[in-house]
């Protein structure tokens, strides 16, 4: 009997031991790179956990098929996203406006896209799982832009409603 | 290895034979489904892991590399029924180890979500409905291990093949 359940620990350990090798050679020869097996870096040395902004203003949100049966120089969209997924693709005529929790837009940076958007309506699309679009937007009511909107779905969705 | 097929023909064999079954499918259903994006994605695996604040972070790496392939490993085995004993016992550490990080981390009061699945949709925040579910996982692992994988399993293919072969090799000497 302790014969019989050592033989199945010992099989178990090489089980293991099979799959961990087969994990780590796996890694090695991974086509998008592997992982270090140690990290680089500590996972929380470069975070910084912030609570979510707190939404003062609400502004109105808008569905993409809203949006598109607007003529193009009515609106003004900005896009929250990254400057890298915005690079990626976006939305022709949009403007790239980075959304960061931490730092909320300035006077001075609202006032340029109030320039730029003349008396056209301000159109914000952004990280639907962040919700950058819509934390954007309110900042922007905050700051004084009086027609804001956000794309319900995010610059993802505006970019499915335009296929 | 064919300890569920004891009762061979008997109600309560076929019942003890067909709960096995069950439980070999839905162990592999939920390691092999779980191991997926864990294998396509180690980094969102190891931020995962990290979330836990259990392991020092020189350890999380590793462990995002190895585990999900052990459940791919264990998840293939325990559904063919092949070293069934063996790989529902590896899937049973497994589940030990996931309910001990729930069980720290919901005494820590840390709101993470599990980091068991691959989409949005599966992923459930840690509690007592995961830990009820894991310790369901345990028993079914549990069982297999006291009683192996039952008639409809690789493991008793082998035996019973290897068992004719004893006979007739008797039968020969004879």
């Amino acid at each position: 009997m302790l014969s019989r359940i050592l033989g199945v620990l010992g099989r178990t350990a090489l089980l293991a031991a099979l799959c961990a090798g087969a994990g780590i050679g796996y890694n090695a020869i991974r086509p998008a790179g592997g992982l270090p097996l140690v990290a680089q870096a500590g996972f929380y040395d470069n975070k910084v956990f912030v609570p979510c902004p707190e939404v003062l203003s609400e502004p109105e949100p808008l569905a993409p098929a809203r949006i598109l049966a607007w003529s193009a120089d009515s609106i003004l969209v900005v896009d929250a996203r990254s400057a890298e997924e915005y690079a990626a693709g976006h939305h022709a005529g949009a403007v790239s406006f980075p959304y960061s929790a931490l730092f909320a837009p300035g006077e001075e940076e609202i006032r340029d896209l109030s320039a730029r958007a003349q008396k056209r309506a301000i159109v914000v699309c952004g990280d639907e799982d962040i919700g950058s679009g819509r934390l954007l937007a309110a900042e922007l009511v905050e700051g004084g832009l009086p027609t804001v909107y956000y794309v319900e779905g995010g610059c993802l969705a505006l970019a499915r409603e335009r296929k | 290895m064919t300890g569920a097929g004891s009762g061979r023909g008997s109600v309560r064999g076929w019942i003890a034979d067909g709960a096995t079954l069950a439980a070999r499918i839905a162990l592999s259903a939920t390691f092999l489904y779980a191991c997926w994006f864990k294998i396509a994605d180690p980094y969102e695996f190891a931020i995962n892991i990290a979330t836990y604040q259990i392991l020092p972070d020189s350890l999380v790496n590793v462990l995002a590399l190895t585990l999900p392939w052990l459940e791919l490993g264990a998840g293939l085995l325990v559904l063919a029924g092949a070293l069934s004993r063996e790989s529902a016992l590896a899937i049973a550490g497994m589940l030990i180890m996931f309910l001990a990080a729930i069980l720290i981390a919901m005494s820590k009061d840390l709101s993470i979500s599990c980091g068991c699945f691959a989409s949005e949709a599966a992923q459930a925040d840690i509690g007592w409905p995961k830990v009820i579910e894991d310790a369901a996982m345990l028993a079914g692992a549990a069982w297999i291990v006291a009683l192996g994988g039952g008639r409809m399993s690789v493991d008793a293919l082998v035996a019973r093949r290897r068992s004719r072969r004893q006979a007739d090799g008797i039968e020969q000497a004879r």
